[in-house]
């Protein structure tokens, strides 16, 4: 689906933008909005790619819960250990994204590389909300 | 006559389209949902648009149903006979089933935040206070308040609001009820997409889950976020870790118990999909994350997803069954070594509800209740009456189900654990009310069995429907009624949170004392009727005084200003109102009060509004105010054994992770194989018995 991987390309560039002005320190305009955009998407957006094989409803909400996993860890860390920064927790959530980010990418091209040769024998079967769809 | 005519449109689509061929959409069912359509938008017009002429402060005892108009009422009856209107069709319409949920959620859980001009209730605010402390010292203030030894909410909403630089949280606190209702809804759906219903029940469930939630838990407050990430909790595991009977020959395990002579039952949930090792990995690590959160944000959620998550693994419907090991682990330890500053020397109290079940009970039922025979205590009677209604109603769907030869093992554990917490904690009271929140995901969904029993979709269930659609008028008018019945107490006005500005300049530093009337002095100290805690956490103390027979008699606030230097008397119309509806004080009582108060020689006024009034005295008494303690700094505590405990904790948290992958992989060893990795698992009773150990040892030596 282009509509859906152009808005979510939007997205992280967007998200990205903000956690970047926000780590270097820029006050720009919309600086707040953009990180904000960042620290609720980032951390959903990383997850993506780790559950491929759900409908999208149901992997929205499962990513959604890394949204409050990343950014509450990171609060309350800085908060136990006397680090108390949000400009530095948001560089927090950056790096943490990039590392889920990049074990989904490797999870999703090790799963390519083995369902490749069973893809010609059987088509990848896709997991159908069929209680929401059934007529 | 609105009832008459969707039930009409209902009826006729039914015999319409049982009469055209199957897989063509027959005309009439679009004339079916387009007329349902239409009477979603008159029922949304009839309920919103009066709400323009409410006045507020026309509510008498029985809370925000007392000035709510005709025809909102009327609306609220249209929107919820339209849903099971639209479940009456023959097939289903997703989208417009949702759309009549999200704003059913708008309309009940949206309805007191649209006609207040503030967020509510007063504990809202005291949050918001955490938050103010915690952004702006960068620390929790671990002997303030017990909460600060769970501030993972506090911190998550001031990290992500200072880092985007919003400074006013107002409006974020205000919409939290509707955010955190949907929040609850998508947690819900991974739950209902796991159980083996028709699409009616599973559509019942998740609209009586919005209706039958009047305890209002839902506002901005760490246990309304920890309600959803414990629903997430248990959809992840019911979506990814439930036994697959495709695998297993025999389906289920059914126990070891003799098999009754009768058909076998069918297990009420199936899993759905067929996911691979390396995304199950997946979701443990996210479910392990929500645990953990869920342990730092709120004292008992964790306690009930440890129970829950054991009675699923217990019934055979979670294939994680280290997990109720990990959770248990990970919140004791927390207990033991993030929040020493709430038990220390309080050994107690701490343990206080267990064994005295009965007590706990009583207290926090018959201890709920106003006096008997006002308005208020009739709205409290009614909120256990539907409470009572809800489990009874849940026992016939489940019994119903049995007949179909359903066995929802899940279902009875979401509906059953939740008792337990009553024998752990009586939490300050509240524990019934507690248990209601988390009995409410597994009863909702056997009360929509009730009517929906089978697996499969009945053609023609207008009686079904139609008895769905009066326990649901019931239900909503029940939840109008009940869920703003504190309103007159609970509704935050502006001028009284302008009081607790106008005290801060009027002090600009050291501790401010404020004193304040209740009508009945308990044996605990306790807080006014008030936004008390909104800002500057550490700077109030709080005098209470029991209000006189008669409001002209102030000469105990007199003294009770002399005191100390940098006190105010503070009298809010909602600390009015709690008095008068909660013990009886005549509703002259505030206004002959301020009057007595605004014509002593001795008290000048710091702020008169219409909302609430703050004097103090026209010559305080020498020297200036108290100044306020530091800060005690966070700090685990160290006894001889803790480096001993953190470290095998860590390690034992660890091991038991990692066996729980391997699990999902398959790959834990079986008697014979891999001595290395059973070794593995031997060692974790030793670490676990010594974790138990310094737990115990912490207690013992830093509690007494």
């Amino acid at each position: 689906m282009p509509v859906v991987r152009i808005a979510l390309t939007a997205l992280t560039i967007a998200g990205l933008t903000g956690a970047a002005l926000t780590t270097v320190g820029v006050s720009a305009p919309y600086a707040g909005w953009l990180t904000l955009l960042f620290l609720l998407t980032a951390p959903a957006l990383a997850a993506w790619p780790l559950l491929p094989s759900l409908a999208a409803p149901t992997r929205a909400i499962v990513s959604l819960s890394m949204t409050f996993i990343v950014n509450t860890t990171v609060a309350q860390l800085m908060l136990s250990l006397g680090l108390w920064s949000p400009r530095r927790g948001v560089t927090a959530v950056l790096i943490i994204c990039l590392l889920v980010a990049s074990i989904g990418l490797l999870f999703a091209r090790r799963t390519a590389r083995r369902a490749a040769p069973a893809r010609s024998a059987a088509p990848a079967r896709s997991d159908r909300e069929d209680w929401l769809f059934e007529r | 006559m609105v009832l008459l005519h969707t039930g009409k449109t209902a009826d006729d689509t039914q015999v319409l389209s049982a009469a055209a061929p199957p897989k063509r959409r027959p005309p009439s069912g679009n004339r079916a949902v387009l007329a349902l359509t239409a009477c979603f938008v008159a029922g949304l017009a009839l309920y919103w648009v009066p709400l323009r002429w409410v006045r507020l402060d026309a509510m008498n005892g029985y809370g925000l149903i007392s000035v709510l108009p005709v025809a909102t009422l009327i609306g609220a009856a249209v929107l919820v006979l339209t849903f099971f209107g639209t479940l009456a069709l023959n097939r289903q319409r997703p989208l417009l089933l949702g759309v009549q949920l999200v704003a059913l959620v708008v309309a009940l859980h949206g309805l007191a935040p649209a006609l207040e001009e503030l967020a509510r209730p007063p504990t809202a605010w005291q949050h918001l206070g955490f938050v103010e402390y915690i952004t702006r010292t960068g620390e929790p203030h671990v002997t303030l308040d017990a909460r600060y030894s769970w501030p993972a909410f506090f911190a998550l909403i001031g990290f992500i609001t200072r880092a985007a630089g919003i400074e006013n949280i107002e409006p974020l606190m205000h919409w939290a009820p509707v955010g955190l209702e949907l929040l609850y809804l998508a947690g819900y759906y991974l739950i209902l997409r796991a159980m083996w219903a028709n699409w009616r029940a599973k559509w019942t469930a998740a609209w009586l889950l919005v209706t039958t939630n009047w305890v209002g838990q839902d506002y901005f407050a760490p246990q309304g976020f920890a309600y959803a990430l414990y629903l997430l909790l248990l959809g992840l595991l019911l979506n990814w870790f439930l036994p697959d009977p495709r695998r297993r020959p025999g389906g289920f395990r059914r126990g070891r118990l003799p098999r009754w002579p009768v058909r076998p039952l069918t297990p009420g949930e199936r899993p759905v999909g067929r996911p691979g090792a390396g995304e199950r990995t997946a979701v443990f690590a996210i479910a392990l994350g929500l645990v953990l959160v869920t342990v730092a944000a709120h004292q008992l959620t964790p306690f009930l997803m440890l129970f829950a998550v054991t009675a699923l693994v217990l019934a055979g419907r979670c294939t994680l069954r280290g997990l109720p090991i990990l959770i248990g682990v990970i919140a004791a330890a927390w207990v033991s070594y993030m929040t020493r500053a709430y038990w220390e020397g309080q050994k107690d109290s701490l343990f206080s509800g267990i064994g005295n079940l009965l007590a706990t009970l009583r207290e926090s039922v018959s201890g709920r209740i106003a006096e008997s025979g006002t308005e208020l205590a009739k709205v409290q009677q009614t909120r256990i009456l539907i409470a009572v209604a809800v489990v009874l109603l849940a026992l016939a769907g489940l019994y119903r189900r049995r007949r179909w030869r359903f066995d929802d093992r899940v279902a009875m554990a979401l509906l059953a654990t939740p008792f337990l917490a009553i024998a752990l904690q009586n939490y300050g009271g509240e524990i019934t009310l507690r248990v209601y929140f988390f009995i409410l995901p597994g009863a909702c969904l056997l009360i929509a069995y009730l009517f929906f029993p089978t697996a499969f979709t009945v053609a023609r269930p207008i009686r079904a429907v139609s008895a769905a659609a009066v326990c649901g008028l019931l239900i909503a008018a029940s939840f109008l009624f009940v869920r703003f019945g504190n309103e007159n107490f609970e509704r935050i006005r502006p001028g009284e949170v302008q009081a607790f500005h106008a005290m801060l300049r009027h002090a600009p530093s050291g501790r401010i004392n404020v004193v304040w009337q209740t009508g009945r002095k308990g044996p605990m100290g306790a807080f006014p009727q008030a936004p008390w805690g909104l800002t500057a956490q550490e700077r109030w103390d709080y005098t209470e005084l029991q209000a006189p027979p008669k409001p002209e008699d102030i000469s105990a606030i007199v003294a009770a200003l002399k005191k100390q230097p940098g006190s105010f008397f503070l009298t809010t119309r909602s600390n009015e109102a709690y008095n008068r509806y909660s013990f009886g004080q005549s509703p002259d009582y505030g206004a002959r009060l301020v009057k007595a108060l605004a014509s002593s020689p001795e008290l000048k006024p710091i702020l008169r509004h219409r909302d609430a009034d703050v004097f103090a005295l026209r010559t305080p008494p020498a020297g200036s105010p108290p100044p306020v303690p530091k800060p005690v700094p966070f700090d685990i505590g160290t006894t001889t054994w803790t480096r001993v405990g953190l470290l095998s904790t860590l390690l034992l948290v660890l091991l038991l992770s990692v066996r729980e992958i391997a699990r999902i992989h398959g790959r834990l060893p079986k008697y014979g194989q891999n001595p290395v990795l059973r070794g593995f698992g031997y060692a974790t009773w030793p670490l676990l018995a010594l974790s138990i150990f310094v737990i115990f040892e912490r207690f013992h030596t830093l509690g007494s």
